[in-house]
C-alpha cells in the first residue's frame, strides 16, 4: 500500500483516540462507575481492593461497549438531531463499522474479564445489560413505543446490581431495590428535562412522550413515577445497606422529590410557559442530587457499619 | 517513505497511537495484578485441602489423606 490513499483523506477525518473513547458516553459511564462502586462497597462480603477495581472497570467498558453499539445502530438518527449531530459516526470521524468493533469486541472483553476477576453471574449479569441496552432498547422498542426512556432507564438501572453480584456472587433484595432506585428515577428525570427543553426527536421520529401523549399526560407520568420511586426509595432503607443516615436522606429527599412532581403535575403550559419552566427545571435540578445522595448515603453507611459506626 | 522521516500520517495519528499504546500497557497491567491477586489468595491451587474427605475410586470407602506438604519444606527436601 502506498501512503497516497493516507494523503487523499482529508486531514480532519483522522480519528483520534479521543474519537473513539467518545463513543462509549463517558458521561454515562461516570454515573455507571459510581453506582457500581456503591454496589459493590455496599455488598456485605468483602472484595480485594485490586479485584474490586478491575470489577468497576469492566463494568464501566460495558456500558462503554454498549454506549459504542447503541451510536453505531443509531447513527442515522443521530445525524439529524441537534444533540447528537456532533458524535463521532455522523461528525464523519469514525466509521460505523469501526463502532461496531470496538463496541463488540469491548462487550467480549468486559464480560470475560468481569466473569474471571469476580464470578459468572456478575459476568452474566453485564451481558444481559449490554443485550438489553443495544437489543431490546436501541434496536427494537426505542423506535416503537413512548416508554422508550423506562425501557433504556432499566439498562442504566443494572451496573449497582452488578457490583453487589460482583461481591456477593448472588442477587439479593438490597440488590434489586437499588436496581429500581435508578430504574423509576430514569423517567421523571429525563421528561422534566423533555418539558422544558424542545428535542427534535420528531426528525428522528423517535416517539416521545411529551409528542405521542401530550404534555399534560407527561406531567402525571412524572407523578406516578415519583410517587413509585419513594416507595422503592425508602424500602431500600429497610434492607442492610439502609440505615439512619440513609433513611434521614431519602425521606428528606423523596418528600421535596414528591412535592416537585406535584407542582408539575398541577400545572398547566400557561403557567409553566409564564415563568420559564421554573418548576420544571428545579425538580430536574432536584433529580440529579436525588439519585447521587441516595446512592452517596449508602455509601457512607457502607463505610459506616464497616468500620463499627452505625 | 523514508522510516525516519515523520509524515505528515505521524503527526494525525499520534494521539491515537499513543492512546493506544497505554490501553495496551494498562491491559498488560490490569491481566498481571489481576493474576498476582488469584495466584497469591490461592484460588488456583487445586490440592484438596485438610478438611475434604478422600474416597478410593474402586472401593468408595474414605482413605486417610496424605499431609500436604508446604512449599518451603518441598523445597528444602530438593536440596
Amino acid at each position: 500500500m502506498t501512503d497516497a490513499s493516507f494523503e487523499t483523506r482529508p486531514e480532519t477525518q483522522d480519528a483520534q483516540f479521543g474519537d473513539y473513547f467518545a463513543l462509549l458516553k463517558p458521561r454515562v459511564m461516570t454515573l455507571v462507575v459510581f453506582t457500581a462502586f456503591v454496589g459493590l462497597l455496599a455488598a456485605p462480603v468483602g472484595v480485594h481492593p485490586f479485584l474490586g477495581f478491575c470489577a468497576v472497570l469492566f463494568i464501566a467498558l460495558g456500558g462503554g461497549a454498549s454506549g459504542a453499539l447503541n451510536m453505531w445502530y443509531d447513527s442515522d438518527i443521530d445525524a439529524v438531531m441537534k444533540r447528537t449531530a456532533k458524535r463521532p459516526i455522523p461528525a464523519g470521524k469514525v466509521t460505523r463499522d469501526e463502532a461496531l468493533a470496538l463496541g463488540l469486541t469491548l462487550s467480549a472483553f468486559a464480560v470475560v474479564f468481569l466473569g474471571l476477576a469476580t464470578n459468572w453471574l456478575a459476568g452474566g449479569l453485564l451481558a444481559f445489560t449490554i443485550f438489553f441496552y443495544v437489543v431490546i432498547y436501541t434496536m427494537w422498542l426505542k423506535r416503537l413505543t413512548p416508554q422508550n426512556i423506562v425501557i433504556g432507564g432499566a439498562a442504566g438501572a443494572f451496573p449497582p446490581m452488578i457490583g453487589w453480584a460482583a461481591a456477593t456472587g448472588e442477587i439479593s433484595t438490597a440488590s434489586v431495590l437499588m436496581f429500581c432506585l435508578t430504574f423509576l428515577w430514569t423517567p421523571p428525570h429525563f421528561w422534566a428535562l423533555a418539558l422544558f427543553v424542545r428535542m427534535d426527536y420528531d426528525n428522528a421520529t423517535v416517539p416521545m412522550l411529551t409528542v405521542t401523549h401530550g404534555r399534560r399526560a407527561t406531567r402525571t407520568h412524572i407523578l406516578v413515577y415519583t410517587i413509585l420511586l419513594a416507595a422503592f426509595a425508602i424500602g431500600l432503607g429497610f434492607t442492610q445497606v439502609g440505615g439512619p443516615l440513609y433513611l434521614a436522606v431519602a425521606l428528606l429527599l423523596n418528600a421535596l422529590f414528591l412535592k416537585g412532581a406535584f407542582d408539575i403535575w398541577r400545572r398547566d403550559e400557561a403557567a409553566s410557559e409564564a415563568d420559564n419552566f421554573r418548576a420544571e427545571k428545579k425538580f430536574f435540578k432536584l433529580s440529579l442530587l436525588y439519585l447521587f445522595a441516595h446512592f452517596g448515603a449508602i455509601l457512607v453507611e457502607a463505610g459506616l457499619s464497616r468500620f463499627g459506626g452505625l | 517513505m523514508s522510516i525516519a522521516r515523520e509524515h505528515d500520517l505521524h503527526k494525525r495519528r499520534k494521539s491515537r497511537n499513543v492512546g493506544l499504546g497505554l490501553t495496551l500497557a494498562a491491559f498488560i497491567m490490569i491481566v498481571f495484578g489481576m493474576t498476582m491477586v488469584k495466584v497469591s489468595r490461592g484460588d488456583f491451587d487445586m490440592r484438596p485441602d485438610a478438611n475434604s474427605t478422600l474416597v478410593d475410586i474402586e472401593t468408595g470407602k474414605p482413605v486417610e489423606a496424605t499431609p500436604r506438604v508446604s512449599q518451603q519444606s518441598e523445597a528444602a527436601d530438593g536440596n
